[in-house]
């Protein structure tokens, strides 16, 4: 019993790490362009898919179509930054994120075209054999993806922490005026978040699909996230990481204990309550609005 | 900040040819009228059951323009709350045998209700967060849609009784659903001349000032959020009775990205636009399945698998085109072309 | 004459910032009263704690009496407070006329299904707004031409204009203007300085001022108060003020 939910939390807690990866690259471009990204998911479906093509239709060693993903996923990222929404800087946020919305339906659109509406298994490149703790059993895939996610999260935070790039983004996210006038490239660095937003995307959705395959429909899984940003608030990147694994947990327990249904709607629910009685969210801090 | 200096631009004080404004919008007012009443007479059995769809989507399409138009409140659970209309109005046909304008009555204050369960956290907190509450909306909805099979029927849904309005059938709903869509146009637009649908676009424009009004903003947001979700569950109650049969895939994200093309096609604000925005997106789908079955060698079966993910990249390229390149829809386009060049939208300020 | 607005030793920070700090001062009922002080002193931060924007850590604000610091900002319209922005704040989308409108929102009453039918009452206070709008305010402050123009396009001096009718048109006990003059031709100055005479004289409102010109300022106020540093360091007759050394050092300061 105890045993069983020992089980069911620690694979929980690894598959929030995909959660944490795909909150960050919200949070990055947020923090960055105070654009809510919609499209995040169907980023991640798309570089799900592209692994895919890369590994399988192309016969790359896994280690390559990680790299040819990781590439093609920022130059997708890239390129709505600076098809789409870079002409629309200044226009209100609703517009913005409604434009996020229609990019995500289009590639959910693309991505049915071109692959179909099955569900695609990705090849085995993570080992399978389980992993004993004591005598609680991890899944292999989910350990390592999730190792493979932590390195990730972890690479990120110190480079959004102490690297040129993350300190203008963080500049910019404070106050967008004064670091223009400190002489700090404001479209660059929203490029830069979107390209960054790319790479984690590519990562939280190959992680994603790896435990359960890929389909247009992945995007949506990962809307779980904006629960998991909302919790956070949107200003804490530490938060996130937290709050990130607590919905996984959360999820796979309750999948486990009250069934799949349910699963996709707690997080919510979780949510709802927290903004009612934290409106800032458990780690944001409110912000006195200059006016 | 760039986009303030532009406006002054793009304004072109045109002399407003009032008078002949006025006769092309009376004259195709009238001509809207005559084809909308006679249509039954003529009309085959499709062009009618498309007619009731726009009808229908248009009452959905104002709504939605209430909340994301002119308050600024991004919803993206409409479908939700057309779902909560369809299956409280389907509920009261089943067990107590209600008539349309009741069903009608209990979809809109359901729907309300409901919408204001999901408004009232989230709209105290400024920024897109109620876009968050809106798609937790839409989960939790479907998901009680979908499990409480006792009373929903699961995913079977409710099947329900011909609606049979003043003894027309088919007809009968063709004006009932008409009437409700014209009224639904008049309120809103009234709204917009007096203190209540002001105090909604000051809210969108500058909540500060607004709030320096008088004016209660997260009460305000509440209300239009509120409006809309009723707007919606009207729809709702309407489609019920239409298609005899509530199930939970008739209200999934994919619908709810529809209603935001349509109100974006159509033009923000604009209530005319919404209705060109609602038909405008009721008829592609069919177009396209036109154009691909006579396109497409492979017949039919190879159609009905492209025609769902052509429909979600056609709907998403609308919203984003539009959004680029014509931010006032569909009204836009067709004041340009009647060459008046006025305000492309004045979308100066920030969020 | 009473005392209208009573700011008692109010202390306002952000972070380390110490936006006001003691800060007292009345504003007398009928008259001019000006606030002057350099850049960032503080007289904006006062305005938004008036309204209800900012909360301040402690001090007391009393308008007629009755305390207003657990008022929400919607509250204070209704008792008599209106402003402008120093970055103007109108609502771009609208009219002038819709604008204006606006500033009567707390004096009407009309709910959401009588305006929904365009029936009753919802119908007959608008034409009565828009009517006294036309007799009171659009002759008074002369947007007769531009009183059906959308806002976006309208020129800056303008759209001060608009924001004070705005402001004007729910008869406040408070006018607040925040630099109803700053980044003017001198022309416009003076004009907006008559029209907030005409105002002052013929409702006899009481003004609370943020400016920069000084020659505005002495020309229109009763009282001047003079912040530096976010508190009160001096404060009279306007003649007065100009020859204050405390008042001269601040400025020279600045300079
Ligand atoms: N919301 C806020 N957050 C942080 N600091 C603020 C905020 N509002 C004002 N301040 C700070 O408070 C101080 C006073 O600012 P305030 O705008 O009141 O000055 P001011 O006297 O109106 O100046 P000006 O003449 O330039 O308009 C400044 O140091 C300013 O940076
Ligand atoms: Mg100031």
């Amino acid at each position: 019993m105890l045993r069983q939910f020992i089980e069911f939390s620690i694979i929980g807690i690894a598959s929030g790490g995909m959660y944490v990866l795909s909150a960050l690259g919200f949070v990055i471009i947020f923090k960055a362009t105070r654009v809510f990204n919609f499209a995040m998911g169907e980023m991640m479906m798309v570089s799900a898919f592209l692994f895919l093509t890369a590994s399988k239709t192309f016969g790359l060693h896994w280690g390559l179509a990680l790299l040819a993903t990781l590439g093609l996923s920022a130059v997708l990222a890239f390129l709505m930054e600076r098809f789409v929404l870079r002409r629309m800087i200044g226009r209100p946020v609703v517009v913005l994120v409604m434009v996020t919305l229609g990019l995500g339906s289009i590639l959910r659109g693309l991505a049915g075209l071109i692959w179909g509406h099955e569900i695609f298994q990705l090849p085995d490149f993570l080992p399978r054999a389980p992993i004993f703790m004591g005598d609680v059993l991890i899944p292999g895939k989910l350990a390592w993806s999730f190792l493979g996610v932590a390195v990730i999260a972890v690479g990120f935070i110190a480079y959004y922490r102490y690297s040129r790039a993350g300190i203008a983004i963080r500049a910019t996210s404070a106050d967008l005026v004064t670091a223009e006038v400190l002489g700090i490239n404001v479209r660059g660095v929203f490029t830069m978040a979107w390209v960054l937003a790319g790479l984690l995307a590519a990562g939280a959705g190959i992680a994603a699909a790896s435990v359960n395959g890929v389909s247009p429909q992945l995007g949506f899984v990962a809307l779980n996230v904006l629960a998991v940003i909302m919790l956070a608030g949107l200003s804490s990147v530490g938060g996130v990481v937290i709050a990130g694994i607590f919905i996984g947990w959360l999820e796979t327990i309750v999948g486990a204990y009250l069934g799949a249904s349910w699963q996709s709607f707690l997080p919510y629910v979780v949510v709802l309550a927290v903004m009612l009685i934290k409106p800032n969210g458990l780690f944001g801090e409110a912000r006195v609005e200059r006016i | 900040m760039s986009v303030s200096s532009n406006a002054s631009a793009r304004m072109v004080p045109s002399a407003p040819d009032t008078n002949s404004w006025i006769t092309l919008e009376t004259v195709s007012l009238v001509v809207f009228a005559a084809v909308a009443i006679t249509l039954p007479a003529y009309a085959s059995v499709y062009v009618l059951y498309m007619a009731c769809l726009v009808a229908i989507n248009v009452i959905a399409t104002v709504g939605l323009n209430i909340t994301v138009g002119y308050t600024g409140l991004l919803s993206i659970g409409h479908s939700a709350f057309i779902g909560v209309g369809a299956y409280a109005a389907g509920l009261a046909m089943v067990h107590l045998n209600t008539p349309l304008p009741v069903n009608v009555l209990i979809g809109g204050v359901s729907a309300f209700l409901v919408g204001l369960v999901f408004g009232i956290p989230s709209l105290r907190i400024k920024g897109v967060y109620l876009a968050i509450a809106t798609l937790a909306a839409q989960y939790s909805l479907y998901f009680v849609f979908q499990n409480w099979t006792s009373v929903t029927g699961g995913d079977r849904g409710l099947n329900l009784p011909a609606t049979n309005l003043f003894y027309l059938g088919d007809t009968g709903f063709y004006y009932g659903a008409l009437i409700l869509a014209v009224l639904a146009c008049v309120a809103a637009r009234n709204l917009f001349r007096t203190r209540v649908g002001r105090s909604l676009i000051a809210v969108r424009e500058r909540d500060y000032a607004a709030e320096v009004l008088g004016i209660n903003i997260v009460r305000a947001k509440l209300l239009a959020f509120g409006i809309g979700a009723a707007f919606a569950g009207v729809a709702g109650a309407l489609t019920a009775s239409f298609l005899r049969l509530v199930n939970p895939d008739q209200f999934t994200l994919m619908v709810s990205v529809f209603f935001l093309a349509a109100v974006v096609v159509g033009g923000r604000s604009s209530i005319i636009g919404s209705v060109l925005g609602a038909a405008f997106m009721t008829l592609i789908p069919d177009a396209l399945r036109e154009i691909l079955s006579l396109t497409s060698p492979g017949g039919t079966a190879n159609v009905a698998g492209l025609l769902s993910p052509l429909r979600e990249i056609i709907f998403g390229a609308l919203i984003v085109g539009f959004l680029m390149f014509e931010p006032r829809g569909l009204m836009g386009l067709v004041e340009r072309l009647r060459g008046r060049k006025e305000l492309v939208g004045s979308e100066a300020s920030g969020d | 004459m009473g005392v209208l607005l009573a700011i008692d030793d109010v202390n306002l920070s952000f972070g380390g910032v110490h936006a006001l700090s003691g800060v007292s001062l009345d504003v007398e009922k009928g008259r001019v009263t000006s606030i002057i002080g350099p850049n960032g002193a503080g007289k904006t931060s006062l305005f938004n704690v008036i309204s209800g924007f900012y909360t301040p850590q402690s001090g007391s604000i009393r308008f007629e009496k009755q305390e207003l610091s657990d008022q929400a900002p919607y509250q204070r319209s209704p008792v008599g407070i209106s402003r402008t922005f120093q970055n103007i704040a109108l609502f771009s989308g609208l009219t002038v006329l819709e604008n204006i409108k606006l500033g009567a929102h707390c004096q009407l009453s009309s709910g959401l299904l009588s305006s929904a039918l365009w029936w009753g009452k919802a119908q007959r206070e608008e034409a009565a707004l828009s009517r006294r709008i036309d007799e009171e305010i659009i002759d008074l402050l002369d947007l007769r031409e531009i009183r059906d123009r959308p806002i976006a396009g309208l020129p800056y001096g303008l759209q001060k204009r608009v924001e004070l009718a705005r402001a004007l048109v729910g008869r406040p006990k408070l006018l607040m203007l925040d630099e109803p003059v700053a980044g003017m031709t001198s022309s416009e100055k003076q004009e907006m300085a008559g029209y907030i005479r005409r105002c002052v004289d013929e409702w006899s409102t009481t003004v609370l001022l943020i400016d920069h010109d000084m020659t505005m300022v002495m020309g229109l106020s009763d009282h001047v108060v003079v912040v530096n540093f976010g508190k009160v360091i001096a404060s009279g007759a306007p003649a007065q003020m100009q020859e204050d050394p405390a008042v001269i050092a601040a400025y020279l300061g600045e300079n």
